[in-house]
């Protein structure tokens, strides 16, 4: 009897050092890849948002929930991701309804390109931080790349392994704690890059997206739909990578069809004040804070008018949060 | 009784499911020769046994070399499918099998099911060992299940991946870079010596994880590694180097064509002759490969010192001249790489981009580490092995944790990495 | 003593059975012939290999240079436009190593000889039908490298050689 107690104990603390090497080796997204911590700190803050924003980086670098809230006093969150696919997409919205329903739920449009999976690198910095669930499980099923396997998720050991000669400070601080990277899912750039030259754009060997994203879109409306939830379209102001008429086209025909409202501010730029030798941080391709701060007020007072939202400036409540987080999201850029 | 039997058909029915998952064109060829040979082995009582002999060896080996050379070519006559995998393993047993039955070594097996499991059991079905009939039937028969064997099997394939995936996947790296550099004597010197260590790892480390799995199942197979980097003399080494293909390879050829019982002369011309037949089983390409160690070791004076280290660093340092056969793409280069430890040096250059190699200082302490400790295992094997039969199941599995750990974290495997990419299965 | 007369036939015809098939096995091993085969650029002579190390001294310079950045990762595509043709490169340690070469007019033409302009018969007999196909939009796959040609009305309207790094 004593020596099978014995044995359990030894067995159960190889299986935890097991888990702490293994979290050891995880890499910690707190001060490089930042990007790979955006799905995990969600989690922290799951309910209260009248606006979620899905997309990849021309949402989580171009929208600012600090600004809507300051100028409308909108309340919101953007669960975007590096690279976000459609089928991501979809993965996310799906777990974010679990949390919370939304009054109105923003798709920004440029992953439309994109009909197959692109990276695992940009899978890692989705999947890491994600819960574990059936909608995680659905989302790894379509997104990962030849040369991975569900192993590498269930065991991230199996995949960081490597690092354990590569650990940094950051892994030991950071091992038991994280620190808030985003504010409500964006991610401050005040760096200035003026807009340059890009490379020739290439000829489309087709005219239409991929039918697979058409299926994560329809996915994404009838399940807003099922939600009562206003689905919209947006494609930020992004200059590269190329936005060709045609898919401009096809998503606009696509609105149409189903009375979505799509609001394309590549051709609004003027309106909304954006001037790309001030308003990027990597010439053209992401906004930078002045250029989110102006893409985000615009926006502001359109969602405002048109989806009745409440101004959470005038319920105590939020007022008392959301002024917490302001007097972080102005600390954050003034020590910049 | 009816128990063995039901494991029997189990474990048959496993191997042909792993063999069917590798082609369905391997599979029909493979069962097709089992079925051949096993009649052909039945009526070998009879008169005729002579020429059915010839005819069936004529047979095996013919068709094995049509399928080792149309595969191997560009032009494949089958370009639609893959050749056999393990046929190399296969063709050595069968020949053995029909060998030992034609010489009345043994009776042949009338249960169709013991004769396909010795031929089809998967875990040899990449590198081996090459099985003797008697062997495997004594080593089935005798199998017994227990925790202390599934305990040893589980360690064995520990530290099959502690040298595949710890020593052998880092060594892989850097001789890769090193023979990119093909420049100067240190170049080739030191892809020869760590291609001897790689090979070794990768080589004994499939095994260990071949016959743990064995172990873990109850059955204590044959070694084919023993030290062999400790041996003392070029013959010695092999006699402790791919032991079931030595052993093979004197059965079946050197004793044939005269043994030790002949006069000087002869029997140094038949261990060539074995020799040339090894290099040619692992490709044309390797027939100077087996001249040079025909040679070594039917002349062992000429790598013979008094003292006992020189020889064992001098054998070593022999062998792993010899692989360069194996390690430049045709025998010229390899020559000619041979040919330049002697003429250009280079050893200052070399270890000045030492750390250019594609490991990191880190790295190649690991990998330092790592090999001094295998060493230094190797040469206690027996004593360790004594302490921990020993020892209590507590330790056991300390030690296999803390092992499994090491593994994990240390080897070098994953993304961008196979594992199963074995070095000798090419062969 | 029989025996041994069987043995040694058997030895003989092995050896000899090797021997004269030698040739073709050891000119074996294709797949190493695979990874050096590749699709190849040559510009006036000048051969621009992908995957090679990209450096102004050794192409000239260019016309007009683009980067562009990734999301979330270090590193920068950097594209040099020529006259004719544009390359674009992806950081590998401090090196830069060419990606793609993309076809800006029908000035230049493929090693094989395929220029803009030119109609699908002419591809199909120089890559032939192997390529993998979606809508008008062909892949040949030679070791490592790839050769995208796009097609409208038949017609080759876009050639661009890619080396796919992930």
């Amino acid at each position: 009897m004593k020596r099978n107690i014995r044995v359990i104990g030894i067995v159960f603390l190889f299986v935890l050092s097991f888990f702490l090497l293994q979290h050891l080796v995880e890499p910690k997204y707190m001060t490089n890849l930042v990007e790979g911590s955006f799905t995990r700190e969600y989690y922290q803050e799951t309910e209260g948002h009248e606006v979620i924003f899905i997309g990849d980086c021309e949402v989580y670098a171009n929208i600012s929930p600090m600004v809507l809230y300051e100028e409308e006093g909108i309340t919101s969150y953007v669960r975007g991701n590096s690279q976000q696919l459609l089928w991501q997409s979809y993965g996310i919205l799906k777990e974010t309804l679990k949390y919370e329903t939304p009054k109105v739920v923003v798709f920004n449009v440029g992953a439309m390109r994109y009909g197959e999976p692109v990276s695992e690198a940009y899978n890692r910095l989705f999947f890491d931080g994600m819960k574990w669930s059936r909608e995680k499980l659905e989302t790894l099923s379509h997104s990962m790349t030849e040369k991975e396997n569900l192993f590498y998720y269930l065991f991230p050991i199996l995949r960081y392994h490597s690092r354990i000669t590569e650990l940094t400070k950051e892994d030991f601080t950071y091992f038991f704690k994280s620190k808030k990277i985003t504010h409500n899912g964006f991610l401050i750039n005040q760096e200035v890059k003026p807009v340059g030259t890009f490379p020739t754009e290439r000829k489309l060997g087709k005219d239409d997206f991929d039918e697979i994203c058409y299926k994560y879109l329809d996915q994404m409306r009838i399940l807003c739909e099922e939600h009562g939830i206003t689905f919209v379209l947006m494609k930020a102001p992004s200059l590269y990578p190329y936005w060709p008429d045609v898919y401009e086209q096809r998503i606009q025909e696509y609105a149409d069809k189903y009375h979505l409202d799509y609001y394309n501010f590549k051709e609004k730029t003027e309106k909304i004040g954006i001037d790309y030798s001030q308003d990027t941080y990597d010439g053209g391709l992401h906004l930078n804070l002045s250029g989110a701060t102006k893409l985000s007020t615009y926006f502001s007072h359109i969602l405002k008018e048109k989806y009745q939202l409440k101004d959470g400036r005038k319920d105590d409540k939020i007022k008392e949060i959301y002024d917490k987080k302001l007097k972080l999201y102005r600390e954050e850029i003034e020590n910049r | 009784m009816a128990r063995s039997k039901i494991v029997e058909w189990i474990f048959l029915f496993i191997s042909l499911f792993v063999y069917l998952r590798f082609g369905l064109f391997g599979f029909c060829f493979l069962s097709f020769s089992v079925l051949i040979s096993y009649f052909a082995s039945l009526w070998m009582n009879r008169k005729n046994k002579k020429w059915l002999f010839i005819g069936t060896i004529f047979l095996f080996v013919s068709s094995f070399l049509f399928l080792k050379i149309s595969f191997s070519s560009v032009s494949s006559f089958f370009p639609s499918v893959v050749a056999p995998l393990g046929i190399s393993y296969f063709t050595l047993q069968i020949l053995s099998y029909l060998a030992d039955v034609y010489s009345g070594k043994i009776k042949p097996e009338k249960n169709l099911i013991r004769y396909a499991l010795y031929l089809f059991y998967f875990p040899c079905l990449f590198l081996g060992p090459i099985h003797r009939y008697s062997q495997f039937q004594k080593a089935f028969d005798e199998r017994h299940f227990s925790w202390s064997s599934f305990l040893h099997g589980w360690m064995r394939i520990l530290l099959g991946l502690f040298k595949k995936l710890i020593v052998a996947g880092r060594m892989s790296i850097w001789i890769s870079a090193w023979t990119l550099h093909a420049e100067g004597g240190a170049y080739a010197l030191f892809s020869m010596i760590g291609y001897s260590l790689l090979l070794y790892c990768d080589f004994s480390g499939g095994i260990d994880l071949v016959l743990g799995f064995s172990n873990m199942l109850g059955l204590t197979l044959q070694e084919n590694f023993d030290r062999p980097f400790f041996q003392t003399s070029v013959s010695d080494f092999w006699n402790h180097w791919h032991i079931s293909l030595s052993r093979w390879l004197r059965d079946y050829i050197y004793i044939p064509l005269g043994g030790n019982r002949v006069g000087k002369i002869r029997q140094k011309i038949n261990v060539i002759l074995t020799f040339l037949v090894s290099g040619i089983w692992h490709g044309t390409h390797y027939l100077l490969w087996g001249l040079f160690h025909g040679i070594l070791v039917s002349f062992p004076s000429l790598s013979k010192t008094p003292w006992t280290w020189v020889n064992r660093l001098l054998t070593f340092l022999l062998v792993s001249i010899s692989w360069a056969f194996f390690l430049y793409p045709d025998s010229l280069s390899a020559l000619q790489m041979i040919g330049s430890l002697f003429t250009t040096f280079q050893y200052p250059s070399f270890f000045r981009q030492i750390l250019t190699y594609g490991l990191d200082s880190i790295q190649i302490g690991i990998c330092f580490v790592a090999t001094v400790g295998l060493f230094w295992y190797e040469s206690k094997r027996t004593w360790i092995h004594q302490k921990l039969k020993k020892s209590s199941l507590e330790f056991q599995i300390v030690v296999i944790g803390s092992l499994s750990l090491i593994v994990l974290l240390f080897g070098v495997y994953g993304i961008g990495f196979h594992v199963e990419e074995f070095i000798y299965s090419r062969f | 003593m029989k025996k041994k007369w069987f043995y040694g036939l058997f030895i003989l015809f092995f050896l000899v059975s090797v021997c004269a098939c030698g040739k073709t096995e050891s000119s074996s091993v294709p797949e190493d012939k695979s990874k050096t085969e590749a699709f190849t650029f040559v510009y006036e002579g000048k051969e621009i290999p992908l995957n090679g190390v990209f450096s102004r001294e050794e192409y000239g310079e260019e016309m007009e240079y683009a980067e562009t950045p990734s999301c979330a990762f270090d590193g920068l595509d950097k594209t040099y436009r020529y006259e004719h043709y544009e390359i674009t490169t992806y950081p590998e340690g401090e090196e830069e190593r060419i990606l793609s070469i993309y076809f800006l007019d029908d000035q230049v033409e493929t090693k094989e000889g395929l220029r803009l302009g030119d109609e699908k018969d002419k591809m199909m007999e120089l890559y032939g039908e192997d390529g993998t196909s979606h809508d008008s939009f062909y892949t040949y796959t030679k070791g490592d490298t790839q050769l995208e040609i796009l097609l409208q009305d038949d017609v080759v309207i876009s050639i661009e050689y890619v080396y796919p790094t992930e």
